[in-house]
């Protein structure tokens, strides 16, 4: 009786525990060990030490992929947490009628699926029928007879990508922006506004450094979520041209659901988390150093 | 006194217009290609409110031979609604657990959930894949709904929530006497309200437009969701886009209509949480 009631609260944890170490603890372990077998699809497996790390080391297809997946890193990024911040301001800024119009369209598209997001971008960024590069006939930006090829220009397609995804997710960051700014009390800005000190000077010496963990979040949020980018650029171009878009989490999906590598795509999956746990631990020491700077 | 005239507030509401309507541009976009007939001439933007219209496209999509969109709706909405169910439940008991218990070991299992956190489900997509088809449960909604139950999320979101709850109720439940299920029931589920609705919701949403592990998973249309089946309208030539439209359409109109009914919750889910799935 005593002892039931010392783990009574154990009680309320276990059901969770079940399906958390079954589906989350106990498949990481599960892939750690296929990586150091030759699992066959059809049955046996035998232990082969590194093997399938070297092998996923020299292979081009690998390194061709990293190579896809950090340049997607380094150009979505920026983008990707610059924009929604000038979007937060935009609708942080007192004197615009009807916000939560605004905030509602800038987030709207994060709540479709990934498939209807490249779909619609597929048909968008068409040559010839395609909206985009009619819009920008109208505008007078291309000329009547000129067709941009979004998706088949090895750098283009990058632009292309990167719009979709600011299209699609950036409203997430934005609200991430929108919920910090709120904690900055309005007596700052004001004291502002007496000193005489102009809206950029406002942004340049409140907003900005007053969002620093805020920042931190964001930025190394945005950094884990652009490594695992599959969907938006899979469904656009699987993978094309010539590979140029192939990314990280295709190739573990082409290793182990197309030619069914499962050692090596374990090896691979593994690697991806390694990846994100040094990620995550650097964000983890950066925000702890900032919050001893703030204290 | 002669009023000062400030274009600031005029620029900035102009800006924001322009933004809008680009953000909005690809979903009108959309919606405009759908409502045409297949072959209408939709990138000239001043024949977009003109008739012909036609719901001919949407007729397409839901009485299709190979595809089945009325299923897949149907088993988005089964799936997201059992999975947001389940993770409710098992999210608050766990909840509960570290946030109002003392027991050895709890700081141990603590770290370990909180280091699922970390674990990005692409990771785990190969041995997923292979305990399905060991159990022979491939093509089946449990294969859907069983391994998003073991997410740490919504434990996190939970326990943060309910470690602010004033200690004091907890108390003067004690000394009424109140067994831990009680004060679970009567106390901690009306006062998490706030942190559970934006659970729920991110939960239901964020199951809807799950995309890899279905992708990969299932091979069967009848159990296919929305997010996968609509693939299948992915045209090779530009005739089948408002066919292809009219089935996105389809597949936004619910998680729109979810979305504007409790944009607030979702909101405040994500700033309380700053996580991405």
């Amino acid at each position: 009786m005593k002892l039931l009631k010392k783990y009574e609260g154990f009680l309320y944890l276990i059901p969770f525990l079940i399906f958390y170490l079954i589906f989350t603890f106990g498949m990481l372990i599960v892939a750690a060990v296929l990586s150091f077998t030759n699992y066959k699809i059809l049955g046996g497996a035998t232990f082969v030490g590194f093997a399938n790390y070297t092998r996923l080391f020299a292979d081009p297809v690998f390194w061709q992929s990293l190579r896809n997946t950090a340049l997607y890193v380094v150009i979505s990024t920026p983008v990707l947490v610059a924009v929604p911040f000038l979007l937060a301001l935009l609708i942080e800024y007192r004197k615009l009628p009807l916000r939560g119009f605004f905030r509602t369209t800038f987030f709207a598209p994060q709540v479709m699926a990934v498939s209807v997001v490249a779909y619609i971008s597929l048909y968008m960024f068409q040559p010839y029928t395609g909206l985009v590069n009619n819009l920008l006939k109208m505008v007078g930006l291309l000329g009547q007879s000129d067709e941009i090829f979004w998706l088949r220009d090895p750098v283009i397609v990058w632009v292309t990508i990167v719009v979709e995804t600011l299209w699609w997710s950036g409203g997430f960051n934005m609200v991430l922006y929108i919920a910090g700014m709120q904690e900055i009390p309005d007596m700052y800005y004001e004291c502002a506004e007496i000193d005489g000190i102009s809206a950029i000077g406002k942004v340049r010496y409140i907003t900005l450094p007053l969002l620093s963990r805020v920042h931190i979040t964001i930025l190394f949020l945005q950094l884990i979520a652009s490594f695992k980018a599959f969907g938006q650029i899979y469904l656009l171009t699987g993978g094309e041209p010539g590979g140029a878009t192939r990314t990280y989490i295709q190739y573990l999906y082409e290793q182990g659901f197309r030619v069914f590598e499962i050692g090596r795509a374990s090896a691979a999956s593994i690697f991806l988390f390694f990846v994100i746990l040094v990620v995550s631990g650097i964000q983890f020491t950066v925000s702890n150093r900032i919050a001893k700077l703030d204290s | 006194m002669r009023k000062k005239i400030k274009p600031a507030p005029v620029l900035v509401t102009l800006l924001a217009v322009l933004l809008a309507a680009v953000w909005w541009l690809p979903t009108l976009w959309s919606i405009i290609v759908a409502v045409k007939p297949v072959n209408a001439i939709v990138t000239d933007m001043s024949r977009w409110f003109t008739p012909p219209f036609t719901l001919d496209n949407f007729r397409y999509v839901f009485n299709n031979d190979q595809a089945d969109m009325i299923r897949w709706l149907l088993n988005s909405f089964v799936i997201s609604s059992a999975e947001t169910l389940g993770v409710a439940i098992l999210s608050l008991m766990a909840a509960y657990s570290f946030s109002k218990f003392r027991y050895p070991g709890r700081n141990f299992w603590f770290w370990i959930i909180m280091a699922g956190m970390m674990v990005p489900a692409q990771s785990l997509m190969i041995p997923m894949y292979l305990l399905f088809r060991g159990v022979n449960l491939l093509n089946t909604y449990q294969s859907l709904i069983l391994p998003g139950l073991g997410s740490s999320f919504g434990v996190i979101l939970l326990k943060q929530f309910m470690d602010g709850l004033p200690e004091s109720l907890f108390d003067a439940a004690r000394i009424d006497g109140a067994g831990s299920l009680r004060t679970l029931w009567s106390i901690v589920v009306p006062l998490t309200r706030p942190a559970m609705s934006s659970l729920l919701i991110f939960t239901f949403l964020q199951k809807w437009n799950d995309f890899l592990w279905p992708f990969i998973s299932i091979t069967k249309k009848e159990i296919m969701t929305v997010p996968v089946g609509i693939v299948f309208f992915r045209g090779q030539t530009d005739i089948s886009m408002a066919y292809g439209m009219a089935a996105n359409v389809a597949a936004i109109l619910p998680v729109l209509i979810v979305f504007f009914f409790f944009q607030k919750q979702i909101v405040k889910g994500i700033a309380f949480s700053g996580i991405k799935e």
